[in-house]
């Protein structure tokens, strides 16, 4: 028996119970690491506190550079969205926008944080395991990577609430439940 | 039941927005930690002045060479364990922005190694704004209580510059972090 699409997410109960998990996983994870980055000036440069907060802050981020770049590979392989009849063409429009603006943020952040690191000559490493180098610490790029690095943060930070607003308006417009609206 | 479009004027409006908000979000590291996407590849006064500190370092010796304890006594830099502990205290927010170590990098501000006796505005590769240049061009040198000057009164003395911390008042505190960068910046 082939699979119904569900209205509001995608083509297969299956698919869209796999996307809604790695959206919300995602959301959960930066909401994490944005945590984790308002705690770096908290902390002293050089104190067993900053170390800490640097190493959670580069774990967390490239489990999210994983699990965005599969969620990624999954928007770009599934089956078209297929938007709730009863909802307003902008609603599903604003959800999918805002949720892909998110994912690209994520995914620019886990490009440009390793470059910035390796730039700085940090090590990059998730949880213990280091990822090779791929180039010497070079000031230019690190100079140039942490600003944006830290530009789409903000970006990151300003999408995660007004993708939970839309989202809470285009569930009150359509009654679609509201998780199936951001991250989409 | 119709399918619900996306019209091109409500994704016009939403993507306008999207490319608004990251635009503003480029702006926001430069207007919360004054830090800038640029670096200079030369600086006029770099080479002779990082001449002139190996010169200095000849009759000093290296940081990596002498411990806490040689700082401390009636003839050194401070006078007790506890000024300093709290001279380490005074700079750790320092740190925040800046390196001591001699080649280390620039932060979002520039690397302090040597920098008492050293020209203002005279770092490799650091992007110093305009009130710095001037000063390195007029020939302003870093003493002590130039030091103690801009750090009471960072905004007056050189307008424009990127530091985002206040003044410190403390007479005494402004005196430890010289004190600091005296002992471990050389």
């Amino acid at each position: 028996m082939s699979e119904m699409p569900v209205p509001g997410t995608h083509a297969s109960s299956h698919a869209a119970a796999r996307d809604s998990a790695l959206g919300w996983l995602l959301f959960i994870v930066a909401c994490n690491i944005l945590y984790i980055a308002t705690q770096i000036p908290e902390t002293a440069v050089g104190s067993p506190g900053r170390e800490v907060v640097d190493k959670m802050h580069v774990s967390w981020g490239i489990t999210a550079l994983v699990l965005v770049v599969v969620r990624l590979y999954f928007w770009w392989r599934s089956p078209p969205l297929a938007p709730d009849p009863n909802m307003p063409g902008w609603c599903w429009g604003l959800a999918k926008d805002m949720s892909l603006a998110f994912y690209a943020g994520i995914l620019i952040e886990g490009v440009v944080g390793p470059m910035r690191a390796w730039g700085e000559g940090y090590e990059v490493a998730a949880f213990g395991f280091a990822l090779p180098a791929l180039f010497p610490p070079i000031y230019e790029v690190r100079v140039v990577g942490g600003y944006f690095h830290s530009a789409v943060s903000f970006f990151v930070l300003a999408i995660l609430p007004v993708g939970v607003a839309g989202a809470l308006v285009a569930s009150w417009r359509s009654k679609v439940p509201f998780y199936r609206l951001f991250p989409v | 039941m119709s399918t619900p479009t996306y019209t091109r004027t409500s994704k016009l409006v939403f993507r306008g927005a999207l490319v608004a908000m990251f635009a503003i979000c480029l702006y926001m590291p430069y207007a919360f930690f004054g830090v800038l996407p640029v670096f200079t590849l030369s600086n006029d006064y770099a080479a002779e002045e990082d001449a002139k500190l190996e010169e200095r370092k000849v009759d000093a010796p290296a940081r990596a060479e002498i411990s806490d304890a040689d700082l401390i006594g009636p003839d050194k830099i401070f006078s007790s364990v506890e000024e300093l502990a709290q001279a380490k205290q005074d700079f750790i927010w320092c740190r925040f922005c800046h390196t001591v170590e001699p080649g280390s990098v620039h932060r979002i501000g520039p690397n302090l190694n040597g920098i008492i006796g050293r020209r203002v505005g005279s770092k490799e590769k650091y992007f110093y704004t305009a009130s710095f240049r001037k000063a390195a061009d007029d020939g302003k040198i870093w003493t002590e209580e130039a030091l103690d000057d801009f750090l009471a009164r960072p905004k007056e003395l050189y307008p424009g510059n990127r530091m985002r911390y206040d003044p410190v008042e403390d007479a005494g505190k402004r005196a430890r972090i010289i004190k600091y960068l005296k002992a471990y910046a050389q």
